[in-house]
């Protein structure tokens, strides 16, 4: 695909699966209520509670980790508080350098965007400490979405001008532009000055920049990273890009990355409904998680009948999957469904699978992932497969 | 900067020059103080699959061998020795600098005598699988490890549409590693890097001698890998290696260049004369300016086996350099520099065997990001094992 191909996929996917956050933006200064995630239910808009911080550990096959969160100025809060540890909701969807991503794509000490809400009931995943717990422990640790600075603010149509540049100090003054930035709560807003040295990496068209490229007036993205101010909302810039076609440059590429990880492992969603047929036989209906690139969900559709297939794997809340390969079944795409103005997280795509056995794991609610017939079947790495009880 | 990659490059194979037989040798166990012979560590590679950057620990999968390990076996924990040196794209690195899915070549020892407990072992179920040496010297990814070693490859031919790559080794033959000609997959997401630039597949072309890093592919049982980079000339690999050096210094200067403590000579009222070596891997010019700056005195904060230090800013002492010595050839591990500093008051961390971080007057002080600070002594309890996310 072409890279102003890629743009115009990427538009319509921010227009799909951004409703959430989007929705958050604009409600003012309200925090949202404590919304806790329900069975095989998509969260309404504008249930999370927004965090940023610096990613400081990733256990990426179980699609968890840990942030620092931004400095607010409390140097207490700063130096005492554990990190804020956190786990991915199934339907959780990440972003980085502006498409879909996993959390092996994020370097440690990327920062995050972030928006939370309580476990699921019964859901120990993340346990805080009965005994002592620190005050600054937040109880919101699922993650509905997490996205690295570039995708955050070029997602949002915003960006920064650059104001002045002093390489002797290794400052860089920035205004943030764009039309979320009267609007929007979340995020840095207007002027900031951000720390750089020769350790930034500067994109300019398909290479590396140098630090004498970077000039006033130019519109960019950046990510950032840990500064010794953190405490004071300040930051370091890891990567600048400088132009638009390194941006697109970027985008592509970590699109590329998805594609193929999606393929391997196919895409998330999960079950909404079984017509039990007598014997082993139903029609297991599923609904495809959000945040997924635009061409995937067209290869789904594009199993319709009379000759479409489709294989469904049970699925782990982290995603993973036993042997995938083994542990699907397959059968006819009866129909599918592009449900209107899907909630946030999920694509709205509902596919109809007749599946001859039935498998313990189809079962409202239960997590699955979908195999259209155009991918091809892959081993997975072992250490990504369920492969003992206790392992689960 | 290409003085100090050749230094850097003198210094390893140096080291690793007799690593050669390291099978004969594989159970020398690490000693207080003492920095290992050359010519010891056993070689194992794989793929980075997770990491605890803060206390220098990960896990990865090991190379397939063609055995059933790779589907039933457990991931390869380890640990990295005080001493142990990591690489990334021909540069001194952090363990979080390498990406998550990157093939490394590691050399190891059994754990250190009162440190089996790092890396716990394994449930008695997979027991058959334990690996003892788990306790890192080094640590390099494909580029570092080849380009170190004097080889590149030179590919014979490329095939986008079955996305295989043929190539074969050139220059001298790295004796650990993948010393043969080889094909690997290669597509789309593969990064290909001429110059500074970004190019696609189609610049790839028989004949060029290139550097590239690996990652797993669905032959990975048997030893098949992906290439998930690959350096078509030398500017782009020069051009790597300069970011990553740009990194790793400024990482150090903010962290301090690492070392242990040889002696301690006690005066009277709490002061005295401490003698201390600085471990080798970093890049020679930090030791440059340390040396530069003698006169001015070091900083020296008390650090744990992880290098991780309390409050490195203020739990540290400031000496008066004495004494300042190189020794030619160290072993690895060690940068042959040692230096006798005069205090006037000690650490109680300051004792032979101890790790220490070592600051240059010149650096500018900053406070180290809370995580990776130890704050408490459970939190130093916690860091003496393996505990990952």
């Amino acid at each position: 695909m072409t890279i102003g191909s890629a743009q115009r996929v990427r538009t319509l996917f921010a227009a799909v699966v951004c409703v959430h956050a989007l929705a958050a933006y604009v409600t003012g200064s309200e925090e949202p209520a404590d919304y806790v995630p329900q069975t095989g239910k998509f969260p309404p808009p504008n249930c999370g509670h927004y965090f940023a911080g610096e990613l400081v550990s990733v256990d990426h096959v179980n699609r968890r980790g840990a942030l620092r969160l931004i400095g607010d100025g409390d140097d207490a809060r700063y130096h005492s508080a554990p990190s804020h540890r956190f786990a991915m909701l199934p339907y959780g969807t990440l972003r980085y350098h502006g498409a879909p991503a996993e959390l092996r794509d994020i370097p440690i000490g990327t920062v995050l965007h972030g928006y939370f809400v309580l476990p699921p009931e019964g859901d120990t995943t993340i346990l805080l400490p009965e005994k002592n717990p620190s005050k600054y422990l937040l109880k919101y640790t699922h993650a509905l979405s997490l996205e690295d600075d570039f995708s955050f603010y070029q997602r949002r149509g915003q960006s920064w001008k650059i104001v002045s540049v002093d390489s002797a100090k290794g400052k860089i003054k920035v205004s943030l532009i764009g039309q979320a930035a009267q609007a929007a709560n979340d995020g840095l807003k207007g002027e900031q000055t951000f720390d750089f040295d020769a350790s930034t990496r500067i994109w300019k068209g398909r290479q590396i920049g140098e630090l004498k490229d970077l000039t006033a007036e130019q519109d960019v993205q950046v990510n950032l990273t840990w500064t010794p101010d953190w405490q004071n909302t300040k930051f370091q810039i890891n990567d600048v890009w400088i132009d638009k076609e390194s941006r697109d440059v970027a985008a592509e590429v970590q699109r590329q990355i998805h594609i193929r990880f999606m393929h391997h492992r196919w895409l998330p969603g999960w079950v909404d409904n079984v017509e039990y047929q007598g014997g082993s036989k139903g029609i297991v209906t599923v609904t495809l998680f959000g945040g997924m690139d635009p061409s995937l969900y067209d290869q789904a559709r594009a199993q319709k009948p009379p000759h479409g297939g489709a294989s469904i794997a049970c699925a782990e809340k982290t995603l993973r999957t036993w042997w995938q390969n083994h542990d699907s079944k397959g059968g006819s795409v009866l129909d599918f469904k592009d449900i209107p103005n899907p909630l946030p997280n999920s694509s709205g795509l509902q596919m109809r699978v007749q599946i001859n056995e039935l498998l313990e794991g189809y079962r409202p609610g239960r997590i699955i992932r979908f195999f259209p017939n155009s991918f091809i079947k892959v081993k997975l790495p072992p250490e990504e497969c369920i492969q003992s009880m206790d392992d689960r | 900067m290409n003085r100090c990659s050749s230094i850097i490059g003198v210094l390893f194979t140096a080291l690793f020059a007799s690593v050669a037989f390291t099978q004969d040798k594989a159970d020398y166990v690490p000693q207080p103080g003492q920095f290992p012979p050359a010519g010891t560590g056993t070689y194992i590679a794989g793929e980075l699959v997770i990491i605890d950057p803060v206390n220098r620990r990960g896990g990865f999968r090991l190379d397939g061998d063609g055995s059933e390990r790779y589907h039933t076996g457990p991931l390869h924990y380890f640990a990295v020795l005080p001493y142990g040196m990591i690489f990334y794209n021909g540069a001194p690195a952090e363990l979080r600098d390498i990406p998550i899915g990157t093939h490394v070549h590691c050399y190891f020892y059994v754990p250190p005598l009162g440190e089996e407990e790092t890396i716990p072992s394994l449930p008695k179920d997979q027991a058959q699988f334990q690996i003892k040496q788990n306790h890192a010297i080094s640590l390099e990814d494909d580029f570092s490890f080849y380009q170190r070693r004097g080889q590149a490859w030179k590919v014979v031919s490329i095939d986008t549409k079955k996305g295989k790559i043929n190539v074969a080794p050139t220059g001298e033959t790295a004796k650990d590693g993948l010393g043969k000609p080889y094909t690997f997959d290669i597509d789309d997401v593969t990064r290909v890097w001429k110059g500074r630039k970004l190019v696609d597949l189609a610049d790839v072309a028989a004949d060029q001698a290139v550097q590239f890093n690996l990652g797993w592919a669905q032959g990975w049982r048997d030893k098949e890998y992906g290439v998930s980079d690959i350096w078509l000339d030398d500017e782009s690999r020069k051009f790597a290696t300069e970011l990553q050096h740009r990194r790793h210094v400024r990482y150090q200067k903010q962290h301090w260049l690492p070392g242990w403590i040889d002696r301690v000579e006690h005066n009277d009222f709490g002061g005295g004369t401490v003698t201390l070596t600085l471990f080798g891997g970093m890049d020679p010019s930090l030791y440059a300016e340390l040396k530069a700056t003698q006169e001015k005195g070091f900083g020296v904060a008390a650090a744990e086996k992880t290098l991780r230090t309390w409050f490195h800013r203020g739990d540290k002492k400031i000496g008066q350099v004495i004494e300042w010595k190189e020794t030619e050839n160290p072993p690895p591990g060690s940068s042959g520099i040692q230096v006798r500093l005069k205090f006037t008051e000690l650490l109680d961390g300051y004792r032979p065997g101890r790790c220490v971080r070592v600051k240059c007057h010149d650096w500018i002080f900053v406070t180290m990001p809370p995580e990776e600070r130890v704050k408490s002594l459970e939190d130093q309890k916690r860091g003496l094992t393996l505990s990952l996310p």
